[in-house]
């Protein structure tokens, strides 16, 4: 099932087929058209005097830093309660936005703030202005910034925030956002373990099972929490309150581990050290990283015929493992590279792709809408054949049924020795074993 | 003569050709997101909405494809908003979502799909679902190619695990 290729076909087709999409709402564009339109104003021009007028107010007013960067903080955070998104901001909130950042102590660019405050502007104008201004200070890709956002600029990203800074943030969004939080961050209490407490478990916990030294561990990144959630095993809702702790080895940047632990020093749930498994290998194996090249090619199916996977499989078949099916049918061929005797590729697939261009009367155009999988093969038949099989590449997804309904899926054998055509046919298979 | 268009127009023929193109899968993906198909259809609308208020400020950084997804996840994200807070929450089923007729194995992957702990659904839809590519998911997310490839591992992992499927 979960094939390169097959994978995104199969996924794709379920939720197309089980989840609701707006086909049965004609209204839906209609609507979102209509909210989006407004009327438009005559724009003014900035006077000079009124620009040196503003400057100066704005110098004055960013001397006094009047509010601090967590009233601003907060100030921002009930603002986004109340009206959502900072983009989705009035342009008069939005400018007000960049007077609390200037309040806030905050240097910005004196003459955009100027133009801000120009009453000749339209909303629209303000709305944009005022946007980059913000995200000139606050990074924020194709308009998207929230208050998260903000606070990482001074604080860093959420997960290395202090207790202090993430039960400080919690107590804000429970006040202005009770909505949008699914945990609550806290602080310990009298009769809670400690933060350093927590660790030391953790650290004996990783000691026992897996034999972990703490100096293989990389400190610098551990995140910590304190938090009250709700968890489910299975047995119904729960309200816990636990130390979260996730932290990464030196030898493995990829793959966390971490714990979750109860007030009282209970172990709760932990996720330990990765455990590479052949299924991960197989997969790294099929997307050709451990080949060091793409798996369906010439040389990538040689590869694979000499990676010591024949074995491998053995050895887990006595075992008991259950392996894949695709994968044992891999193993049944056998899989070379041309000799000097044989056609080249190139000339193969010429003529492989002719054949299919003229069965299913297709132009050069067409063509590029397949993904070709290749292979040289050489004991299914006398003599070696060139294997090309044709799938949808994920681009037919944009067009419509008629027209991926004219790239049928074949395959095509190509004799090796003399580029005679040996099979070309249609295939609906989804797995090499159903094709060859 | 031709018709000279206002920017205004232009932004709303714009949007209405995003609608026709995306609608209808951003709308199974919020599905599969929020596993409420009216929560769903308000998260669409509003990703639509937001589009257009930030088409100016779309500087072309990124595709079109893996701009819209950005907001479209975001949007999700806000009204589900637990991507700030370690919680688990295991009572993810289905049925929660009333699923057009579905066979066994459709509903166990769907099912397998949407009990995968956030990041790695939103990862995995992205993926399968939408076609991007790493590079893209990580514009889309904001996250580092690597983080997106460790999620998409894991996710993978825990699929196998639920379904015992093979290649």
């Amino acid at each position: 099932m979960f094939d390169h290729v097959q994978q995104d076909n199969e996924l794709r087709r379920v939720m197309d087929a089980c989840l609701p999409g707006l086909e049965n709402k004609p209204g839906f564009d209609q609507n979102v058209i209509k909210q989006v339109r407004g009327d438009t104003k005559v724009k003014k021009k900035l006077s000079v005097g009124f620009v040196l007028m503003i400057v100066l107010v704005l110098t004055v007013v960013a001397a006094l830093a009047a509010i601090t960067l967590s009233e601003f903080y907060e100030k921002a955070i009930q603002k986004e309660g109340e009206s959502g998104l900072i983009q989705d901001w009035s342009a008069d909130d939005q400018a007000a936005l960049v007077d609390w950042m200037i309040d806030a102590g905050i240097e910005l660019d004196v003459e955009k703030v100027a133009r801000l405050h120009d009453t000749g502007l339209t909303d629209e104008e303000k709305s944009a202005l005022a946007m980059e201004i913000i995200t000139d200070y606050y990074p924020a890709r194709d308009g998207i910034l929230s208050t998260v956002d903000i606070i990482a600029k001074e604080k860093g990203p959420v997960e290395y925030w202090s207790l202090e800074d993430k039960a400080w943030f919690s107590e804000l969004m429970l006040e202005y956002q009770p909505d949008q939080i699914g945990g609550v961050n806290l602080l310990p209490g009298e009769g809670d373990i400690t933060q350093e407490e927590a660790i030391e478990i953790m650290y004996a916990y990783f000691k026992d099972t897996y034999g972990l030294e703490r100096g293989e561990f990389d400190e610098t990144t551990m995140s910590v929490s304190f938090a009250e959630a709700t968890w489910d095993d299975g047995s119904g809702p729960e309200l816990l309150t636990t130390w979260g702790i996730e932290i990464w080895l030196k030898t493995d940047s990829d793959h966390s581990l971490g714990v979750s632990i109860l007030p009282d020093g209970t172990m709760k749930e932990a996720h330990g050290p990765y455990v590479p498994n052949w299924r991960d290998d197989w997969y790294d194996t099929y997307i050709g990283e451990s080949l060091g090249k793409d798996f369906w090619t010439i040389e990538g199916t040689y590869a694979f015929s000499q990676s010591g996977w024949a074995q491998r499989v053995a050895d887990l078949q006595a075992q008991d493992e259950t392996i894949y099916a695709n994968l044992l049918h891999l193993l049944t061929k056998h899989f070379g590279l041309p000799g000097e005797t044989d056609i080249t590729p190139d000339e193969a697939l010429l003529i492989a792709n002719l054949a299919v261009s003229e069965t299913l009367n297709l132009t050069d155009d067409d063509m590029r809408f397949y993904q070709i999988r290749r292979a040289y093969l050489l004991d299914d038949y006398e003599f070696p054949v060139y294997f090309f099989w044709y799938l949808r590449s994920a681009e037919t997804q944009n067009l419509d049924d008629a027209e991926k309904e004219r790239l049928v899926q074949m395959v095509v054998l190509i004799n090796a020795t003399d580029g005679s055509i040996v099979r070309l046919e249609p295939t609906s298979g989804l797995s090499f074993a159903e094709i060859v | 003569m031709g018709v000279v268009m206002n920017p205004d127009n232009i932004r709303q023929e714009m949007l209405r050709r995003l609608m026709t193109q995306y609608k209808n899968d951003l709308m199974r993906m919020s599905c599969a997101f929020l596993r409420d198909p009216a929560l769903a259809e308000d998260a669409v609308q509003e990703t639509f909405i937001k589009a257009y208020q930030a088409m100016t400020m779309f500087r072309g950084d990124s595709s079109e494809k893996t701009w819209l997804m950005r907001i479209a996840i975001n949007t999700c994200r806000n009204i589900r908003r637990d991507a700030w807070f370690r919680y688990v929450d295991r009572s993810i089923t289905p049925d929660i979502l009333p699923l057009q007729a579905a066979s066994d194995k459709d509903r166990a992957l769907l099912g397998a799909v949407m009990s995968l702990p956030y990041r790695h659904k939103e990862v995995v839809l992205l993926y399968y679902y939408q076609g991007l590519n790493l590079q893209e998911i990580s514009d889309t997310l904001g996250v580092a190619a690597s983080t997106v490839s460790t999620r998409l591992k894991k996710a993978r992992e825990r699929l196998h695990i639920e379904l015992k499927g093979g290649v």
